[in-house]
């Protein structure tokens, strides 16, 4: 058990390296003059010459490459070339906020789907099932950007329900939280659905209303635990996505979260921003995969091989 | 794997195509599919004008776009432009970069599969690590970034000058590189467990090369889920390049596709809401032809597959 | 970043997510706006764009001041200064009793100090080119380069000589003097600019790189919130002497809104101030609820098509003319709901050496088509123009400029790059053919505009101002002798010559002067925009409901 922890930790810093490597060449190969974005246009020669020195840009890619590296292990992910802050800084204090909407957006997704698919389940094949099946295909093909202006457009703007953007209180996470999770309600109720259909056919099912249980303690007890043990590890597979959608949640609703960050980074070609952020990101999922996979065995034992 | 195995299984034979057709979602899917693909294809017959043709009275007294009316039956734009126009002409491009897209994931996600799955050791160890690199990169910066890089630099000047332009086809290119690590994991189980099966074991027997067993033999066989995942990863690539047009670095403008009119459109949301909202439905209807479609065809050729998960 | 600023961190937003903090709660008497991105630095040496310079205002001070009218008044100095006759030296007197924030009464030496520092290269300031005037400015700039190379940067001490600046001298505690190399009518202007506002040393030696992110100044409000990216908060400065005290207790800057979510706001009450973005100005204007607090400005800004001189198809004057004349200038201030006027030359109105009687290029397509036949493109051209990212509705006024090019037979394709990138190629010799440009001043003189964009003798390999690659002995001759002379009348008709034959040449395309739009809250009170600072938040309060 821990010799495979042990490989399964070996993998996750390989792949890291590996992500490291691919985000750095990118980001080099992006054409952006860090010098004159922060100079400004009036900047002249010696100011810039000063910046260069100081950004190490002259160096050849691979000793960069590796000061990179290093300095990424000790916490130092350099500064931005737009603002000049440091980039672990800025991470972390951005870090909450994707938190916080990440989490809203889960528990939607979870607090939706579950008992939808649960009751879709039981009562199969009846119109709640089909409408359903519908509704689910319809949400997994709304863009998240448009489905968070239209929501934002109607009940904030509109109606007044809710504040518009920013993130001032809990009910300022409303709003994207919904626009996040429910791109996944339909997929997620599909799956606990199928998953719920095989596992109320079980032995131990029949065997438990036998005995007398009712309904609800069936459903609930007995088949959820077992349903919902396939949706944690997609969970983890779709940490990933979780993390495209907060993207553009945040950009909609203002958030002052990694998303946003990240993407502003991209679009200012600021090097060091991106290539922080991106090794974040990937930080976030390799962990959660890690994670995930070492509940799964734990709550599951009777998977043990590949 | 019993999964992969049953699937393997059942034949694509007439029988399990006409049991397609029966199911309702891989009806609904394709008749969705059909009406984009009519409108693909007779945009021009169909739009009322250009779509990059600013007209006359294509916009009121103050400079503002038209609410829908007689002559613009979903508004005009900013420009003056037909927004019913553009949306037509946009379905061309959503569904081409889908496409093009969906064939660059697969061609790069089936040999990653292939390659991975049929030769196993350190093969197989060398492309799973990359396939878990390029998943751990969130896919949508990984591709802004790539689109960032597209500014014209030259490749190769001999012996043909290759460019890197902003366009729709590095577009689909770089939609297409982000996205083959789905179609690369699943093909890959399902050749670790076809290569066990006794027919390969006749052809290696036989004296097929490697290569011969893997396109010849194998590849045929992964077929069902393949046709599954093309379709669901189309519906992905078109929301992906809406997304990508949001945010500006997409088909470059003046291109009418649905996430550039939404990115353009959505300064005026609050006095042209007619600007944003018809695109978003478009991309919604379209997406959902194809995932509708693909989660037919999963419950039809696949119907095992969920307990996979 | 030590563990108590991320638990910080952590705190600030689990804070707000406490129930009971209501949506876009706001206190009393604060004034809450939002911005699209953040500031660069809070330094007054490194400020160069224009929100930066609103923000500067309130922080810090300068010499001289600009009133709503544009006309010079003191504001540090105790009164407008003593000129000499060859206009080469000015005498200021500094005022009594001006504190910085952390207490220390405000000096001529501080002036002294402020603008030598412009020139060391460890303050990376773009004021250099602004002040490359004053005597001795070009040996004392290359000798505090000549000493950054040699200790490497970040070291204060001054070994090459010459030490000090010589046209900056503090005569005692509270009389300044600055002397130029050549007379120049313009430079007072100089002094309204924030490389010149006075920072205490010791403040700036106390924090070294992070000055520009804790300004002290001896503004009426000073910098007590910011985190980055997110929101900067400002309270009232107690060590303030100004004339009036200023009526905000709290101006709130928010970051990182779009326009359109920053109208929606506005409208819902959880902003009290709104830059009006185009699509909702006709809207908002006319709607009763709003239209008394909008504010209108003409902007002293020039927007045109650049074309470089030194590329096909562009060397030919009569192909720039044709251009010129095939622009249709009413149906792109059209296009922008009316927000600007039609440009008949370079210089905008107000600007000292515009000439309100010029008439320019009309809309001539068939004129256009006739001089593109002389000139030898009779089927017209095929041509890339480049326009930057960071204005939304430039992108509009070039497919309105396409369209009326193609009329004439030029094919324009249109090319819309990252702001950075436009602007090293936009100023790179024989790179771009055709951009879009903008021009706002930096002060209102007409050398901001000709002197900068037109004159011939500043092309450079890179890094050129002059983004036609424009070259004409006459009007750079013209150019020169204006810059230093010393009669008014005469300088302005020098511009105004200049001015005539620059267009004749057309190596612009003048499209129109943009006007700006603001908009306040019924509670925010004396609400008025200023030509050149837009909004003075010294003079707003908050009407308690």
């Amino acid at each position: 058990m821990i010799v495979r922890l042990l490989r399964r930790l070996l993998w996750a810093a390989l792949t890291l390296l590996g992500t490291s490597l691919i985000v750095f060449l990118i980001a080099h190969a992006v054409p952006a003059d860090p010098i004159k974005a922060f100079a400004g246009p009036h900047a002249d020669k010696a100011t810039q010459e000063a910046l260069r020195r100081e950004l190490h840009l002259d160096d050849p890619l691979a000793t960069q490459y590796l000061r990179f590296l290093g300095n990424a292990l000790r916490g130092d992910l350099g500064r931005s070339n737009v603002t000049r802050e440091p980039v672990i800084e800025a991470i972390l204090a951005r870090f909450p906020a994707t938190l916080a909407l990440s989490l809203g957006g889960l528990l939607i997704w979870l607090v939706v789907s579950i008992p939808l698919g649960v009751l879709t389940a039981k009562h199969r094949d009846k119109p709640i099932d089909r409408v359903t099946l519908v509704l689910a295909t319809v949400t997994v093909s709304v863009p998240t950007f448009w489905l968070g202006r239209m929501l934002q457009f109607e009940l904030a703007y509109r109606l007044g329900w809710f504040p518009v953007a920013g993130l001032f209180s809990w009910t300022s996470l409303i709003l994207p939280s919904v626009t996040l999770g429910i791109v996944g309600v339909g997929y997620y109720a599909r799956l606990v659905h199928s998953n719920m259909l095989d596992v109320l056919n079980q032995d131990y099912i029949r065997a438990a209303r036998a005995r007398g249980l009712s309904e609800p303690v069936v459903l609930f007890k007995h088949g959820l635990r077992n349903a919902c043990l396939p949706v944690l590890t997609v969970l983890g597979m779709d940490m990933a996505g979780l993390l495209g959608g907060v993207v553009f949640t945040e950009s909609v609703f203002a958030l002052p979260g990694l998303g946003a960050l990240s993407l502003q980074a991209v679009l200012n070609l600021d090097v060091p921003m991106i290539m922080g952020t991106v090794l974040f990101a990937a930080l976030l999922v390799v962990t959660a995969n890690l994670v995930v996979d070492c509940v799964y065995r734990l709550v599951d034992p009777r998977i043990k091989g590949a | 794997m019993s999964t992969a195995e049953a699937a393997a299984d059942l034949p694509v034979a007439p029988a399990a195509w006409r049991a397609a057709l029966g199911n309702r979602l891989v009806a609904a899917g394709l008749a969705v599919i059909a009406f984009f693909l009519f409108i693909a294809a007779f945009a021009d017959g169909l739009a009322p004008s250009a779509p990059d043709q600013q007209l006359e009275d294509g916009l009121d007294a103050d400079g503002m776009p038209r609410a829908p009316c007689r002559q613009f039956p979903l508004g005009s734009d900013n420009l003056g432009r037909d927004v019913l126009s553009r949306v037509l002409h946009g379905t061309r491009i959503s569904l081409t970069v889908g496409a093009v897209a969906m064939l660059t994931a697969l061609v790069i996600g089936v040999l990653v599969g292939l390659y991975a799955g049929y030769y196993g050791g350190w093969v197989d160890g060398l492309l799973m690590r990359l396939t878990d690199v390029v998943l751990a990169l969130p896919a949508l910066l990984l591709a802004l970034a790539l689109a960032g890089l597209m500014d014209g630099k030259v490749l190769l000047s001999r012996p043909v000058e290759i460019r890197l332009e902003r366009g729709l086809l590095s577009v689909c290119l770089v939609i297409g590189v982000v996205s083959w690590t789905g179609i690369a994991r699943v093909v890959r189980a399902q050749v670790l467990s076809l290569k066990e099966r006794a027919f390969v074991e006749a052809a290696r027997a036989v004296g097929c090369s490697d290569r011969r067993i893997v396109w010849r033999h194998i590849l045929p066989n992964v077929l069902p889920a393949l046709i599954v995942l093309a379709t669901m990863s189309v519906a992905g690539t078109i929301l992906f390049e809406a997304g990508l047009g949001y945010l500006g670095w997409g088909v470059p403008k003046p291109a009418p596709s649905w996430g550039n009119m939404i990115s353009d459109g959505q300064p005026y949301l609050l006095v042209a809401p007619w600007l944003v909202i018809p695109p978003g439905v478009a991309i919604v209807l379209a997406v959902l032809g194809f995932n509708l479609l693909g989660q037919g065809l999963q419950d039809v050729l696949d119907p095992y597959h969920k307990k996979r998960a | 970043m030590d563990r108590r600023s991320f638990l910080a961190a952590l705190a600030a937003p689990a804070a707000a997510l406490l129930p009971g903090c209501g949506h876009g709660a706001q206190s009393a008497g604060t004034l809450r706006l939002a911005y699209e991105t953040d500031f660069k630095s809070l330094d007054p040496a490194q400020c160069f764009d224009a929100s930066t310079l609103q923000v500067m205002r309130i922080l810090y001070g300068g010499l001289l001041d600009c009133d709503d009218d544009l006309k010079l008044v003191p504001w540090l100095a105790a009164e407008m200064p003593e000129v000499s006759a060859d206009r080469l030296s000015y005498t200021f007197t500094i005022r009594q009793g001006v504190r910085f924030a952390n207490g220390r009464e405000l000096t001529a030496d501080d002036f002294v100090y402020a603008i030598e520092r412009i020139f060391e290269p460890a303050t990376k300031s773009v004021g250099t080119t602004f002040l490359r005037n004053l005597r001795g400015a070009e040996p004392f700039g290359e000798a505090r380069q000549r000493d950054a190379e040699e200790q490497g940067t970040g070291r204060r001490e001054r070994l090459a000589e010459p030490r000090r600046l010589e046209g900056v001298r503090a005569l005692d505690r509270c009389t300044l003097r600055i002397e130029l190399e050549k007379p120049d009518l313009a430079f007072l202007w100089l002094l309204t600019l924030p490389y010149t506002y006075p920072v205490p040393r010791e403040e700036v030696e106390r924090h070294g790189e992070v000055f520009s992110r804790n300004p002290c100044g001896t503004g009426p409000f000073l910098l007590d919130e910011w985190q980055r990216g997110q929101r900067l908060g400002f309270g009232r400065n107690p060590m303030f002497q100004g004339p009036a005290r200023p009526g905000l207790d709290r101006i709130e800057m928010l970051i990182g809104y779009d326009l359109m979510t920053q109208t929606m706001m506005f409208e819902r009450g959880e902003l009290d101030l709104l830059n009006i973005p185009l699509p909702d100005l006709v809207r908002l204007s006319r709607d009763p609820r709003w239209s008394p607090q909008v504010r209108s400005l003409l902007l002293q800004e020039t927007d045109f098509l650049s074309m470089n001189c030194e590329m096909e198809p562009f060397t030919d004057p009569r192909v720039r003319q044709a251009v010129s004349y095939a622009v249709n200038r009413e149906r792109i201030v059209q296009f922008t709901s009316g927000a600007g006027i039609p440009a008949q030359g370079l210089v905008p109105p107000g600007v000292f050496g515009h000439d309100p009687g010029r008439k320019g290029y009309g809309y001539d397509p068939g004129r256009a088509k006739r001089m593109l036949q002389e000139a030898g493109y009779p089927d017209g051209f095929a041509v890339e123009l480049w326009y930057p990212t960071d204005v939304p509705h430039w992108g509009q006024i070039c497919q309105v400029a396409q369209q009326d090019l193609k009329k004439v037979g030029i094919r324009a394709n249109l090319k819309q790059v990252a702001e950075s990138i436009f602007n090293e190629a936009t100023a790179r010799r024989r790179t771009v053919a055709f951009s879009m440009y903008g021009w706002t001043e930096d002060y209102p003189d007409a050398s901001d505009f000709l002197g900068t964009l037109c004159d011939g003798s500043k092309i450079a390999e890179e890094e050129c101002t002059n983004a036609s690659f424009y070259n004409n002995e006459d009007v750079n001759e013209l150019l020169h002798r204006a810059a230093v002379a010393t009669d008014e009348a005469a300088r302005a008709d020098l511009y105004r010559r200049a001015e005539d034959l620059i267009l004749e040449d057309a190596p612009v395309c003048v499209l129109i002067h943009p006007k700006e739009y603001r908009m306040c809250q019924p509670r925010v009170k004396g609400f008025t925009l200023h030509p050149m600072w837009f909004v003075r938040y010294e003079n707003l309060w908050l009407e308690r409901a």
